[in-house]
């Protein structure tokens, strides 16, 4: 770290988690689903509406000012917008442990919602549809991708994946080992959306394709709902309802250049190669240290190329290090043991935050990682932003 | 998938005269990237300034319209109407000789035999409601 750096490694805590219902068709204004499982955060973590000072979301479904007129919040001290897509949420953390450390705010609500299946694109039944913009894509997106057909994530991800399969030979299987651990991990999940729906090689291989290399089975899931996590001072945490999960460490990280996929000089230098290599710098780890991972996992590759930039293996070798069930609850690296994007629900990856947290508290139920004291949680976003916090119990 | 529109139309959508630029270009079936007047750097998307030596100086240059493919997706799943004709159908990225890259659609093969570093040239078509669309076939004199 640079000698001016804001030190915040172990000031912030997570001292509260909440969750709607995650569905596909809810029917609520995705605001109501927000301050819905911002009040069950802010119960879980013994707090009271007007202790919350801070807020920070995505640029989506709702404002801040919005949030703190529901809460009641006279004197809100510090908000925040993030535009790093997916990658939003873990960025979020970052923010909310340097607004504490600067001594900001002190209790910040940190949260995300939407109607992800029933609402979001122009679908017929839907009696208010929801729109994301994405200012710092849509110039791209309209002059360049979109007259080519090429107009939603799942294509544009594909290029990045389609050339590291080809030049490094990574298998359908090694996508396959992805999706099957998350899969399995979601059967003992409350709140997962694909219980009872498990999965095997098989029917990942045969499953349609959607944009090649991507298969049906390599994309995640479309979900309304919302979900909330509350980071408060370290130094207040400990006489609240729970034990605290520290933010030992966080970064966010952007491709160059970050607004055209094509144009970039290496296609797999995505943000987590820059944000990575910071965060385990700020909490003196190194990527083996962690006890579990929960990463952003809109597509299964997403994931093959983020463990390459953690720095779990070389460049090309993923293939090899997902061998063998590393990345499932009885591997070397259990992920995404709420099932993920990709099995449990798309609530922007905060609902990995809330898994992290539960499983730092010992609650992870069935899928509780065994003496867990460190876990890693990433974000993914835009085209290829890249966010990654560090917790630890 | 009647139900997801994507792009209602896909004609480009310019926001700046840089964008317009490109496309006025393309109408001519001149496919042209942007190049630095000081340091003589090509680039693409076009932009105010030169990334590499940070001039706001710069010009339109007529690409040779020649490159290799540096990778590509093939969509099973069209995102409007008007693509469900094409299906299913590439998306390339394409290392042009210039040493920009541009994404653009397939002509003239069969995108199951694809792969990196293959020659393509450029070649225009018409949209529905006016201008040209460059996109790429495999190199003619190679």
């Amino acid at each position: 770290m640079s000698d001016n750096s804001l030190d915040f490694r172990d000031k912030a805590a997570i001292v509260g988690i909440g969750e709607t219902d995650y569905t596909r068709g809810a029917l609520r204004p995705s605001a109501e689903m927000i301050l819905e499982s911002t009040r069950i955060a802010i119960a879980d973590a013994g707090l009271k509406n007007s202790d919350i000072d801070g807020i920070i979301l995505p640029p989506v479904m709702i404002t801040a000012e919005e949030i703190a007129a529901n809460l009641g919040i006279e004197d809100l001290r510090y908000s925040a917008s993030i535009n790093m897509g997916g990658a939003s949420p873990v960025t979020a953390l970052q923010t909310a442990a340097m607004a504490i450390a600067a001594g900001v705010a002190n209790n910040i609500v940190v949260t995300v919602g939407w109607n992800g299946s029933s609402a979001l694109r122009p679908k017929p039944n839907a009696k208010f549809p929801e729109q994301i913009s994405i200012p710092a894509l849509e110039r791209t997106l309209q002059n360049y991708y979109f007259p080519y057909g090429s107009a939603s994530p799942v294509q544009m991800y594909a290029w990045i994946a389609m050339r590291h399969m080809q030049t490094y030979g990574i298998s359908h299987e090694a996508m396959g080992a992805v999706a099957l651990a998350c899969r399995r991990h979601a059967q003992f999940n409350d709140k997962a959306t694909t219980r009872g729906q498990e999965l095997d090689m098989e029917g990942y291989l045969n499953s349609r394709w959607i944009s090649e290399p991507f298969r049906l089975f390599d994309c995640c899931l479309e979900t309304d709902g919302a979900c909330t996590v509350i980071v408060s001072r370290a130094d207040q945490a400990k006489d609240l309802r729970h034990k605290p999960v520290y933010i030992m460490a966080a970064a966010e990280g952007h491709p160059y250049p970050a607004d055209d996929i094509a144009n970039r000089p290496d296609m797999f230098h995505i943000g987590l190669a820059n944000s990575a290599p910071k965060a385990f710098a700020m909490a003196g780890l190194k990527p083996t240290d962690m006890d579990f991972l929960q990463i952003y996992d809109c597509f299964t590759y997403v994931v093959l190329l983020q463990l390459e930039a953690l720095g779990f293996c070389e460049q090309g070798a993923v293939g090899e290090f997902v061998k063998d069930g590393t990345l499932e609850i009885d591997g070397k690296f259990p992920m995404n043991t709420h099932g993920g994007l990709h099995s449990q629900a798309h609530v922007w990856g905060l609902n990995h935050v809330v898994e992290a947290a539960r499983q730092l508290r010992g609650d992870g139920g069935e899928m509780q990682v065994k003496d867990a004291e460190l876990g890693l949680v990433t974000g993914w976003g835009d085209f290829g932003d890249g966010s990654l916090v560090i917790l630890r119990k | 998938m009647t139900d997801t529109q994507f792009i209602p139309n896909p004609a480009p959508r310019p926001t700046n005269y840089l964008d317009e630029q490109f496309w006025e270009n393309c109408s001519k079936k001149i496919l042209s990237f942007q190049c630095c007047h000081d340091c003589e750097t090509w680039r693409h998307i076009p932009r105010f300034m030169c990334a590499k030596c940070g001039s706001p100086n710069w010009g339109w240059r007529e690409s040779h319209g020649r490159g290799t493919i540096y990778t590509w997706t093939v969509c099973h799943m069209p995102m409007s109407a008007h693509f469900e004709k094409d299906f299913p159908y590439a998306v390339l990225v394409v290392d042009m000789e210039e040493g920009v890259r541009i994404t653009a659609g397939l002509r003239g093969m069969d995108y199951k035999d694809l792969k990196i570093g293959l020659p393509v040239e450029v070649v225009f078509e018409p949209l529905e409601d006016g201008g040209f669309l460059p996109f790429f076939r495999p190199r003619q004199d190679s």
